[in-house]
C-alpha cells in the first residue's frame, strides 16, 4: 500500500491523482450511494464509485481548485452508526465521517493544488 | 369485542408513552464515541441536520415528520391493495368473499345477510394480526424497534417483528339473532333409522354461537416480512437484490439532489453572522467537556453531552432567527431538509412498491364450529400475486421548481411529499402549529393512489376434515369432508377524480371476479334440535344428511372504501347449489370492515398534533 496523497487539511497535489477513497470498516449493508465533487459555483462531477459500493476514485481529470466532496451512502440498521470515509492508504487518511441517521451525508472541503 | 378493543386502545397507549428517537442523542453517542468529528460534524450543522432540526422545532414534531414516510407510504399501498381481504371469509355459501386472502390488517369485519334472507349470513370476524400490529408501531418510530445493543428494554425485537408478521388470527363467530331454522322433508319418510338422508328447501340464519378459528401464517413472500425486513435489516436501503452500480443509477438524482443541498447550505452559511461568531465559542465549550469523556460513555455524559448540544444548538438558532443575513442560511436548510426526505421518500416507495409486488403463499387452518353440524378443520393453501405497476423511473433533469414541468406524475408526487414534510419542519417558524402526521399520511394515500399495484390474482386450495369420524350409517361419510379449489381476479379503480369529494368519502374500488369449485366427497351432516324442522323424519333420528354433490359458486364483489378504514363489500353470490340444498341458488351479501390497524399506526401524538390513520 502506498502512502497517503491527501494531507491532514485535505489537501492533494493534482500530480498525485487519482486517488482512491473507501469505507473504513462500514457497517454490514452500508455502501456508497452517490459521490460526487462541487465546485465554486456548485456544479457537480459525479465520481466513479466501484461495483461493491465500498469506494470511489477521484481521477485526475480534476482541475486545480478548491472542491466540495460530497458523499452519500445507503443501507445499513437504522439508526447508522458513524461511517468513516477515508483514502486507501498507508495511514488511511480520514476524508469525511457521516454520522446523520436520516440524510446519511455529509460533505467536506478539498483543495487540488498544482504543486 | 370491546374487550379487544380495550386491550388495542391499552396497547396503543402504552407503547405511544416510548419517546421517539432522538437525533440529539444519537449524535452525542457518536460524539462521545470519537470526539475527533466535532468539528467536522457537530459544529458543521449541514453535516447534522436532523439534530438541528429537532432542536429548532424545540418538539418532537420534527421526527413525526421525518420518521414515518416509510409508514404513511407503507400503510397507504397496504391500504389499497386489492389483495387485502374486505369483509369475512366464513365460508363460500354466505360471504362477501369465495375466495379467502393471504393478508390483511387488523379488522373488525360484519357481514350481513342481503336480498336472499333465507341464505343470508350475519357475523362477526376479528381479525388479528400481531406482526402487523407491531410492524405499524415501530413503523411509526422506530425507536420501538431495538435496533441497537444499547437500546432500552421496552423496545420490540426485530427478529419477533420478522417471524410475527406474516402471523394471522380470526375468529368469527355468528352473531345474528334470527332463530336457527331449515325446512326440508326426509328422503324416505317411511324409514326409521338413525341416519337418514334429507331434502333441504330452505336455510334461515344461525343463532349466536362460535364459528370459527382461523390461523394463517405466510409462507413466502409476506408483504408485512418484506416491509419489516427492509425497515430492520436493510432500512432504507432499497437496492436489494440489485448491484450497488445499479442502484446509485436508480437514485441518483435524488442523492445528487440531498448533495447540492448540502453544498448549497454549506455556502449560505458562510454568510451568516449568527454561525460565524457561534462555531469557535461551542467548539471551546465542547472540548471543555469532551476532555475528560473516555469511551464507552457513562449515561451521565452522555446526557450531559446531549444537553449541551441542544443548548448550543438552541442558542445558534436564537442567533440566527434574530440575524438577518442568516435568513437565507435558514430557509437553506428548508430545502436541505426537503431534499433529504424526497431522497428518503423515493427509497422507502421503491422498497415499499417493489415489496407489494412479490407473489404470497399463506397456510391456513380454521376450526370450523358450525351449528347443527359437526366440527370440521380446514387447511388451505393460498397464493396471491399483485401486478400492474411498474416502479416509476427518477427525473431525467435535476430536480427544483423549474424543472417541476418534467415530472412524471409519480415524481411529482414524490416531491410533493417530501416538499410537503419539509414545509411543517419550518426551522424559522417553530411556534407554526402543523399537522403532520395527517398530511403525510394524505400525501402518501396521494401517492399509492397512483402506484399501487392494481390487480391481483389469487388462489386457494381447501381440505375441509370432519374432526370426528361420521357415523358409519351415513353413505360415502369419511373424515374428508370436501376439497375445494378458488381462483379470484381483483382490481382496484377509482371512478372518482383525484380531488372529488366523493373520492375522499367513499375512496377506491375493488372489482372482483371470483369462481370457486367444491367437490363434497362426504355428504354434509346435520345433528341436533335442527333435526325437527324436517317433515317425515321421526324422533330416533340422531343424524341427517344431504345429498352430496359438486359446487360451482360464481361471485362477483364491488368493495367501496378501499384505501379507507371503513370499507363496504357488496357481493352477489350464484352457486348451483349449496352443501345441503341441492337447487340453484343465489343470494347478495353486504359487510362492513373496519381496519383497526388503524389505530395502531398513530404512535406518539403530541399536543396539538395528530397523526393520521391511514
Amino acid at each position: 500500500m502506498a502512502a497517503c496523497k491527501f494531507t491532514p487539511t485535505l489537501t492533494i497535489k493534482k500530480s498525485a491523482l487519482p486517488v482512491t477513497c473507501k469505507l473504513q470498516n462500514p457497517p454490514s449493508g452500508v455502501t456508497i450511494a452517490k459521490a460526487q465533487l462541487l465546485d465554486k459555483s456548485g456544479i457537480a462531477t459525479d465520481l466513479k464509485v466501484s461495483n461493491d459500493g465500498q469506494s470511489f476514485v477521484i481521477p485526475n481529470s480534476i482541475i486545480a481548485g478548491d472542491w466540495t466532496l460530497a458523499v452519500r451512502v445507503q443501507g445499513g440498521k437504522d439508526p447508522i452508526p458513524s461511517v468513516y470515509l477515508v483514502e486507501d492508504c498507508d495511514a488511511s487518511q480520514r476524508i469525511l465521517v457521516i454520522t446523520d441517521p436520516v440524510a446519511k451525508a455529509a460533505i467536506a472541503e478539498i483543495a487540488v493544488v498544482l504543486k | 369485542m370491546f374487550a379487544f378493543a380495550a386491550v388495542i386502545l391499552f396497547c396503543r397507549l402504552a407503547l405511544a408513552a416510548e419517546k421517539p428517537i432522538d437525533y440529539c442523542q444519537d449524535i452525542a453517542k457518536k460524539l462521545l464515541l470519537d470526539p475527533t468529528i466535532l468539528d467536522s460534524n457537530v459544529i458543521n450543522i449541514v453535516n447534522n441536520p436532523s439534530c438541528f432540526f429537532q432542536v429548532s422545532l424545540s418538539n418532537r414534531v420534527a421526527n413525526e415528520a421525518i420518521a414515518p414516510v416509510r409508514t404513511t407510504l407503507w400503510n397507504a399501498f397496504e391500504s389499497l391493495s386489492p389483495s387485502q381481504q374486505q369483509g369475512s371469509s366464513l365460508s363460500s355459501s354466505g360471504s362477501t368473499n369465495a375466495v379467502s386472502k393471504p393478508s390483511g390488517p387488523t379488522s373488525l369485519v360484519e357481514e350481513f345477510g342481503g336480498a336472499n334472507v333465507t341464505r343470508g349470513t350475519s357475523s362477526s370476524t376479528v381479525q388479528w394480526s400481531p406482526g402487523t400490529m407491531l410492524t405499524n408501531l415501530a413503523l411509526t418510530g422506530v425507536d420501538y424497534l431495538c435496533l441497537t445493543k444499547n437500546q432500552p428494554t421496552s423496545c420490540i425485537s426485530a427478529r419477533l417483528l420478522r417471524n410475527l408478521s406474516p402471523l394471522t388470527f380470526k375468529i368469527t363467530g355468528n352473531t345474528s339473532s334470527g332463530t336457527p331454522s331449515m325446512s326440508g322433508t326426509a328422503a324416505t319418510p317411511t324409514s326409521t333409522a338413525s341416519a337418514q338422508q334429507v331434502t333441504v328447501n330452505s336455510q334461515g340464519n344461525s343463532g349466536p354461537n362460535f364459528a370459527g378459528l382461523t390461523v394463517q401464517y405466510s409462507l413466502l413472500g409476506s408483504r408485512n416480512r418484506a416491509a419489516v425486513k427492509s425497515l430492520t435489516s436493510q432500512a432504507n436501503s432499497p437496492g436489494q437484490g440489485e448491484t450497488p452500480s445499479a442502484t446509485q443509477s436508480s437514485h441518483g438524482k435524488y442523492y445528487g439532489n440531498e448533495l447540492h443541498s448540502l453544498w448549497k447550505t454549506r455556502d449560505l452559511l458562510q454568510n451568516c453572522t449568527a454561525y460565524k461568531n457561534w462555531q469557535p465559542t461551542a467548539t471551546n465549550e465542547f472540548q471543555a467537556v469532551l476532555g475528560s469523556a473516555v469511551p464507552p460513555p457513562t449515561a451521565g455524559q452522555l446526557a450531559q453531552v446531549q444537553g449541551m448540544i441542544e443548548s448550543e444548538y438552541g442558542k445558534l438558532l436564537a442567533g440566527m432567527l434574530s440575524s438577518a443575513d442568516c435568513r437565507p442560511a435558514l430557509e437553506g436548510f428548508q430545502g436541505l431538509y426537503a431534499a433529504i426526505l424526497e431522497a428518503k421518500t423515493y427509497e422507502d416507495f421503491v422498497a415499499v412498491q417493489s415489496s407489494s409486488a412479490k407473489p404470497e403463499l399463506a397456510l391456513e387452518y380454521d376450526l370450523n364450529t358450525p351449528q347443527s353440524k359437526p366440527s370440521y378443520s380446514s387447511v388451505k393453501a393460498t397464493f396471491n400475486w399483485q401486478f400492474g405497476k411498474s416502479t416509476p423511473s427518477v427525473p431525467s433533469a435535476p430536480l427544483g421548481k423549474d424543472a417541476s414541468a418534467k415530472l412524471t406524475s409519480a415524481q411529482d408526487e414524490i416531491h410533493t411529499f417530501a416538499s410537503n414534510a419539509a414545509a411543517m419542519l419550518a426551522p424559522a417558524n417553530p411556534g407554526k402549529a402543523s399537522a403532520t402526521g395527517k398530511q403525510a399520511s394524505a400525501n402518501a394515500k396521494a401517492l399509492a393512489q397512483d402506484n399501487a399495484q392494481p390487480w391481483s390474482f389469487t388462489l386457494t386450495g381447501t381440505a375441509d376434515i370432519y374432526n370426528a369420524e361420521p357415523p358409519s350409517s351415513v353413505p360415502s361419510g369419511s373424515h374428508l369432508k370436501d376439497i375445494q379449489a378458488g381462483a379470484e381476479l381483483a382490481y382496484v379503480f377509482s371512478p372518482f377524480s383525484k380531488n372529488s369529494t366523493l373520492l375522499s368519502f367513499l375512496g377506491s374500488v375493488t372489482a372482483a371476479a371470483a369462481y370457486s369449485y367444491q367437490d363434497q366427497t362426504s355428504p354434509a351432516i346435520l345433528t341436533g334440535p335442527v333435526l325437527t324442522d324436517f317433515t317425515g323424519l321421526p324422533s330416533s333420528t340422531t343424524t341427517a344428511y344431504a345429498q352430496r354433490g359438486i359446487i360451482h359458486l360464481g361471485q362477483l364483489r364491488l368493495g367501496f372504501g378501499t384505501g379507507k378504514n371503513l370499507t363496504f363489500p357488496l357481493a352477489f353470490t350464484y352457486s348451483n347449489r349449496t352443501e345441503l340444498i341441492v337447487h340453484p341458488t343465489w343470494g347478495v351479501q353486504f359487510g362492513i370492515s373496519y381496519n383497526l390497524t388503524s389505530l395502531f399506526g398513530s404512535g406518539t401524538s403530541n399536543s396539538g398534533n395528530s397523526k393520521g390513520s391511514d
